[in-house]
């Protein structure tokens, strides 16, 4: 867990990222930009830049599965 | 993260990013994953030995003149240095790899772009290069050989 701002995150490394996709079907989601996702991004991610979560920008986001957020390194 | 006041309710951070995925040699997607990169060709079945072992068993394990030198790795595969040819062959069989092992071996990360792992290969003054993870794990080792020859090939 990491505090941002008075919110705690829950942290993963990059095997515990793994793990959640492998079992239980968690979604990547990339948030830098259209262009540096579409250079390289982890395989099955969709890119949603920063500024694009809201309501819309996270419609197609299944809400019942865990998400995975990464940025380049630290956000 | 605005994901969890928007109502998702499984949200995790991974702190350590793309960056982290990339230096791994993980597999990727997007326009330049197609790219070889230098863990694409590197050869992955170079030989080990721990620190800890003798130059003896070593030696005897390798075949004569398959690989010029053995890498030196501890039980997490970081690599503590390599055992060379000449090493194995002036050396007791009872000594301890750790003590004559060459320290510091020229090290390259498993998405370094071909062209900078020739440079990498020239700077070390050798005909090979390991491929490591940025924390030291070894995932291969690479010839200049095998990346002139791939070169050549997309060429055509």
């Amino acid at each position: 867990m990491r505090r941002v701002g008075n919110r705690l995150l829950r942290t993963v490394d990059r095997e515990g990222v793994r793990r959640l996709v492998r079992e239980e079907g968690a979604q990547l989601v990339e948030v830098l930009s259209p262009n540096a996702y579409a250079a390289l991004h982890l395989p099955g991610a969709v890119n949603i830049p920063l500024e694009d979560i809201h309501e819309e920008g996270t419609r197609e986001l299944d809400r019942s599965l865990p998400i995975v957020v990464y940025c380049y390194d630290d956000l | 993260m605005r994901l969890d006041a928007l109502g998702f309710e499984h949200v995790f951070d991974y702190v350590d990013g793309k960056k982290d995925w990339i230096a791994s040699g993980l597999p990727l997607e997007g326009a330049r994953s197609g790219q070889k990169r230098a863990l694409d060709l590197a050869r992955t079945d170079v030989p080990t030995c721990h620190p800890d072992g003798h130059v003896g068993p070593v030696r005897d394990r390798l075949e004569p003149g398959s690989w010029r030198f053995c890498v030196v790795v501890d039980e997490d595969r970081v690599v503590h240095g390599i055992l060379t040819d000449e090493a194995m062959a002036s050396n007791a069989a009872n000594i301890r790899v750790a003590d004559v092992m060459e320290l510091g071996p020229s090290t390259i990360r498993p998405r370094s772009p071909l062209e900078t792992a020739l440079e990498h290969i020239d700077d070390a003054g050798g005909d090979s290069i390991l491929v490591t993870t940025e924390f030291g794990e070894l995932l291969g080792l690479l010839y200049r050989a095998d990346v002139e020859a791939h070169v050549e090939t997309a060429s055509d």
